[in-house]
């Protein structure tokens, strides 16, 4: 789904496991929608259970035809959608488990291994730690020890994601640096949220407007991410430009809808 | 000329018709939803056959020009393309939360395979 970024960190051979989602903020599910990565998909699970120990990890095999399940470790959890749902349908079925399990925090990774399992903890940190209800994990934001952005995309990438960029500030007056970054982590009232409605096609763009709409606070946190290099993109370039014209519209359709109760007027 | 014209029109109703019925023969196409097809195949059959049936319509609806009567029908057809578009997405919406429900059922009874694997479908 995304490109390399040009300073990949390398992975660390030896990483040390880093605490429960920083003072124990309650039960916490990692979901892993994977579709075809049979090659990497252990990985990412190891890389979690060694990074995450005490979160649980759901893989949602969305109707792959490599025998991905068959790659992921024992004693893992696999959700097994009989077809290919796409990454909504797929995310759906991740947040509908976590509602039914009562997770207190959800935190989503590409099976592709694109998403490091040491940058995990920083999502659920800064979201344990502020007000948010949806943390990013941003590629342009640049580190707290420097500031250089840590992916610089190519020329029509760039343009492509700053269309979306540009829009979603019209549109919510939020800064989101990422859009389209599928590493987030988000609290038990955005699970709700999301199982009990979810965007299907290319969902990211739409959650940050939507869950704004409806009250909910989104914050950003800078992550750095490795380049694919196994499975299959979620977006292949020829399709850029249909998926650019596909966010317009149904962000600009969004406006029109309210899939979820607002949160603040949830609130006592 | 006017009968290869004639022609013309006469396959392509002929055409639109056979499709709706390999259709409801291949359990493809539910009967309700190929309604659309016969109404539109129809007319170019009775075009064929009857030359000034748009004419004729125009008259009966009391439509000064042809065309009009045209678009009027053009219009009816969007609308029930629009309708059975909307029913198909509402569907999918369903089929979806169903594959959701399965998933997680199958997993809380121990169960690895989904069914009916061996003629997985995308729906993406």
């Amino acid at each position: 789904m995304h490109k390399p970024p040009n300073n990949p960190s390398p992975p660390t051979p030896h990483p040390t496991p880093q605490p429960k989602c920083s003072e124990d903020p309650g039960k916490c599910l990692i979901i892993i929608p994977a579709y075809n990565e049979s090659a990497s998909i252990a990985q990412v699970v190891n890389d979690l259970r060694t990074h995450l120990p005490h979160a649980d990890i759901l893989v949602i095999d969305d109707g792959s035809t490599d025998n991905t399940h068959k790659a992921v470790p024992s004693h893992t959890p696999i959700l097994r959608l009989p077809f290919n749902l796409g990454i909504g349908g797929a995310m759906q079925a991740g947040y509908r488990y976590a509602s039914i399990h009562n997770y207190d925090i959800a935190l989503q990774i590409d099976g592709d291994g694109q998403h490091p399992a040491d940058q995990a903890h920083k999502l659920i940190t800064k979201l344990t730690e502020s007000n948010a209800d949806l943390i990013i994990g941003s590629r342009f934001l640049p580190n707290d020890n420097d500031n250089d952005p840590n992916y610089t995309p190519p020329a029509t990438r760039a343009a492509g994601i700053g269309v979306i960029r540009t829009l979603v500030r019209l549109l919510t007056g939020l800064h989101i640096t990422d859009c389209t970054s599928g590493f987030r982590a988000c609290n038990r009232d955005v699970i709700k949220a999301f199982a009990h409605w979810y965007p299907e096609d290319y969902p990211e763009p739409e959650v940050i407007l939507l869950l704004h709409r409806a009250g909910f606070n989104i914050h950003e946190t800078p992550v750095t991410m490795r380049p694919r290099t196994t499975g299959q993109t979620s977006i292949p370039f020829l399709k850029g430009v249909f998926y650019i014209l596909k966010v317009t519209f149904a962000l600009l359709l969004d406006l029109s809808r309210s899939p979820w109760p607002n949160k603040k007027a949830n609130q006592p | 000329m006017i009968i290869i014209r004639n022609l013309i029109v006469l396959a392509i109703g002929a055409t639109i018709l056979f499709m709706a019925v390999r259709s409801l023969r291949a359990d493809r196409l539910k009967e309700r939803y190929a309604i659309i097809f016969v109404l539109t195949g129809l007319p170019f059959l009775i075009l064929a056959l009857w030359r000034d049936a748009v004419g004729y319509l125009a008259n009966f609806l009391q439509i000064d020009y042809r065309t009009l009567a045209l678009i009027a029908v053009t219009i009816f057809f969007m609308l029930m393309i629009f309708k059975l578009l909307s029913i198909v997405s509402v569907q999918e919406r369903r089929i979806t939360t169903l594959a959701q429900h399965v998933s997680i059922l199958m997993h809380k009874q121990g169960l690895t395979d989904p069914p009916d694997e061996d003629n997985q479908q995308s729906t993406s």
